[in-house]
């Protein structure tokens, strides 16, 4: 338990008649990426803002390294980094001016030209440096975003859609800065609503409409959402209903067996790694050849429409 | 240790921000010092102080005595009366008038002469053509001085008649003193009879001599007692040296029958020709008088006690500094916190250590710092391109500045700090540089203002920035501490407000 550093139980926000957040409970170990992942207008950013202090939430209560955001000493607040959703560092400023001002709201030592070249180093703007920030692209401005985050060396990161907006290769960037800083021991909180960023995370937290619908591993999420590991069967052949009526007798099957085409079939089984080779078996004994057998992983983005679907709606 | 470099370097942060997204900007700053430099320079060159020449058209009849004697004076009336002919014909002067081809039309009444038998003033009506009250308000008095001037014109020919019957006077003097020559001869001749009617015709000469002095010298009474010294008035003098040289006169027509010795009388008419003489010279001093000095005994002559004659440009040079700091600075503080919200900034304060007064610290230093350089750089081209003079010191001038930017950016934070959107708060900045272009004295002295609306005055920081800052550079008087005691603690109140104004913004909402 005194590995949680992030303890949110009950969190509710309301905005006069509007509620934006609501019985929201997770906790978050330290070392972990814990991705918040719903469409946009969940609440997402709101429960970001409850987390840094920016917002005081109307019921529940949240700590972030055993404090309450409201209460945040300097110690604490300078454990802690923050990249909003949009840019808002200066444009009339140039990228190392951005850095530098960054660094010296956290009291960062005036001997820092060295760890501001590191950090532009590894979001790789040190050769962009002099350039103001209206002349460097949208990606770029992110990047300084995230430098800006990391300027103070911050425990926990606090990142609100860092990837919003911007092409995938550079998503992909992100995510592999994400795990480096993980590797180096930093906890991350990082909101998308690109639902296919959760398969990057340790933990991810289903929102929609307010409320988080859940929270686990991605790979349990997925478990949850379709109700086991999908295993895709190709025959060489055409399946007759006999071959269904079989397969569907099948014991360590689970739910519905659906049918891809005239030769494939998408079943939900228990364990995949287990239901392949018993599922090579029984077709071997019903002489039907098999061209292919194989977990079939689906996206993320369809894994989240399933959670949605299952959750119940806000009353 | 650690809690005070840290204090420093997060109130730092916005030293380095505020002044390079500044000179990000040398349009800006060019504008900022070239500006009023080339306002205040353009303003004194071109400035004089000059009162408007008024184009005047005067409608009289052309048989009036009065429009005659106008048109006589027009021409020498002054620089501000430019006359324009005399017509009989107001309709068309009025025409000419609407049509602005003219400035003023006056109307001389043909009955003039019949108002002043009646005891009544001769009105003489100025008609204009005026929006501008104070335009206005110059035709009036305009319209007072000229008229003064005619009524003193026509005083004056009065005086000069009046004059003329003094020379009279000293003719009549000129017999008496021939009488009283005369009757001295015969007094030494001793001839009785021949002295009797010398006696006699003095005593008719000094008769004549009495009522001209009577008719002439109630004016010169006047004049004394008006603007003489106290007391018996000089021609009370001349009326008693008249009476004892009648006096006198008489006694001499007091001779006995067969009375040899007249010595007695011999001294008589010495006082009586003594008499005379300082009589005459009385007299002569009335009549030698010029006409215009009787009319108008004093004239003004004002004696500035500075010890500079400052010009129109040096007068407004510090009300311009003033105006230009207190508008920078309360503008760049208005948008400064505003501007952090509305771009989201602000977020990234609330989550960091940075407290609410490193921010505001921050803030006021880097804009004070700049104010400050730009202060300093018009102050100079002020003094030593424009010659606008620094009688005063440069610490007490400097403590001006320092307190009247605090102030203004203090002001500044607290707009930014109530207002949602940076348009508001260039509103309310303009706002208050109307407020203060009316009501800080700048232009409007202060004592054209009633009371409860000069209270508006003195909440505004250039009221007590231009109050300071003219009594420096042009008396050369030292800062006057209450005026810099109240517009520090303005600046400190107001500074609180903003502090904790800003507080409350940085916590959770």
């Amino acid at each position: 338990m005194s590995d949680i550093v992030i303890h949110a139980r009950g969190l509710t926000k309301q905005f006069q008649h509007e509620i934006a957040v609501e019985d929201v409970t997770f906790n978050i170990p330290r070392g972990k990426i814990f991705g918040f992942i719903g469409p946009s207008g969940c609440g997402k950013t709101t429960t970001v803002r409850l987390l840094t202090g920016i917002y005081k939430p109307t019921a529940g209560n949240v700590t972030v390294l055993g404090q309450r955001p409201a209460d945040f000493t300097p110690k604490v607040r300078a454990k802690i980094g923050y990249m909003p959703q949009l840019f808002v560092l200066y444009p009339n400023l140039s990228v190392w001016q951005n850095l530098n001002f960054a660094a010296s709201i956290y009291g960062v030592s005036l001997r820092r030209a060295n760890k501001l070249k590191q950090v532009l180093d590894f979001v790789q703007l040190n050769e962009h440096s002099s350039k103001l920030i209206r002349q460097i692209s949208g990606g770029m401005q992110r990047r300084l975003s995230l430098a800006a985050t990391l300027i103070h060396d911050p425990e926990i990161l606090f990142l609100d859609e860092p990837t919003a907006g911007i092409d995938p290769v550079l998503r992909r960037k992100f995510w592999d800065h994400f795990k480096v800083l993980q590797n180096e021991g930093r906890t991350l909180f990082v909101s998308t609503q690109y639902v296919g960023e959760a398969a990057y995370c340790d933990y991810v937290g289903v929102m929609a409409g307010g409320r988080l619908l859940m929270v686990d591993t991605p790979a349990a999420l997925r478990r949850r959402a379709f109700g086991g590991e999908i295993i895709d069967l190709r025959t060489t052949e055409q399946l007759t209903a006999s071959h269904l009526q079989y397969i569907r007798a099948l014991p360590f099957l689970r739910g519905e067996v659906k049918r891809l085409d005239e030769t494939g079939l998408r079943l939900i089984v228990n364990k995949a790694s287990t239901a392949i080779p018993a599922l090579m078996a029984c077709c071997q004994s019903q002489e039907l050849e098999l061209e292919a057998v194989e977990e079939y992983v689906p996206p993320f983005d369809d894994v989240f429409v399933e959670l949605v679907k299952e959750a119940p709606a806000r009353g | 240790m650690d809690k005070i470099s840290g204090f420093l370097i997060r109130t730092s942060a916005f030293l380095g921000k505020e002044l390079f997204e500044i000179l990000r900007q040398p349009v800006l700053i060019l504008t900022l010092i070239l500006g009023p430099f080339l306002i205040l320079l353009l303003f004194g060159l071109g400035f004089h102080n000059d009162p408007q020449a008024l184009r005047t058209l005067v409608v009289a009849s052309k048989s009036s005595g009065l429009a005659a004697q106008i048109e006589s004076y027009a021409t020498s009336l002054g620089p501000q009366f430019l006359f324009m002919g005399v017509t009989d014909d107001k309709e068309e002067a009025l025409q000419k008038l609407a049509n602005r081809q003219i400035d003023v039309v006056a109307v001389v009444p043909p009955d003039a002469y019949q108002s002043l038998r009646k005891n009544e003033q001769v009105p003489l009506v100025l008609y204009y053509y005026e929006v501008d009250p104070v335009s206005i308000q110059y035709v009036n008095v305009f319209g007072r001085v000229y008229v003064h001037e005619i009524n003193r014109r026509v005083l004056q020919n009065l005086i000069q008649q009046e004059q003329g019957q003094a020379a009279t006077l000293h003719d009549t003097l000129r017999q008496v003193r021939r009488s009283a020559a005369n009757l001295r001869q015969v007094l030494a001749a001793g001839d009785i009879s021949a002295i009797r009617q010398e006696q006699q015709r003095l005593s008719q000469d000094l008769d004549t001599l009495d009522l001209a002095v009577g008719a002439t010298a109630h004016l010169l009474d006047s004049v004394q007692q008006t603007v003489g010294p106290d007391g018996s008035t000089e021609i009370e003098a001349i009326r008693a040296l008249l009476n004892h040289i009648r006096a006198d006169a008489t006694l001499l027509g007091d001779i006995k029958p067969g009375q040899v010795d007249f010595s007695s009388q011999l001294k008589t008419i010495d006082r009586v020709e003594q008499g005379l003489t300082e009589l005459e010279s009385n007299l002569t001093e009335f009549r030698d008088i010029q006409p215009g000095v009787l009319v108008s005994p004093f004239r003004s002559e004002p004696k500035n006690i500075t010890t500079i004659q400052p010009r129109p440009l040096d007068f407004f040079a510090p009300s311009v500094i003033v105006l230009l700091l207190q508008h920078l600075a309360l503008t760049f503080a208005a948008l400064s916190i505003v501007r952090e919200r509305e771009e989201g900034t602000i977020e990234l304060f609330q989550v960091a250590p940075i407290s609410a007064i490193e921010t505001l610290l921050g803030k006021y230093l880097s804009y004070f710092l700049f104010a400050g350089v730009l202060a300093a750089i018009l102050t100079g081209l002020v003094i030593y391109v424009l010659g606008v003079p620094m009688l005063g010191s440069w610490l007490g001038y400097s403590l001006s500045l320092a307190a009247l930017l605090f102030t203004s950016l203090s002001i500044g934070f607290v707009f930014s700090l109530v207002v949602s959107t940076g348009s508001q708060a260039i509103q309310f900045s303009m706002i208050t540089l109307l407020a203060t272009v009316f009501f800080s004295g700048a232009f409007i002295n202060l004592h054209t203002l009633q009371g409860a609306v000069r209270l508006v005055s003195w909440t505004l920081p250039a009221t007590y920035g231009i109050s300071l800052l003219q009594n420096i550079m042009l008396r050369g008087s030292a800062a006057d501490p209450v005026l810099l005691l109240s517009l520090t603690a303005i600046g400190l109140g107001l500074f609180s407000v903003a502090l904790l104004l800003l507080h409350r913004r940085m916590g959770s909402a």
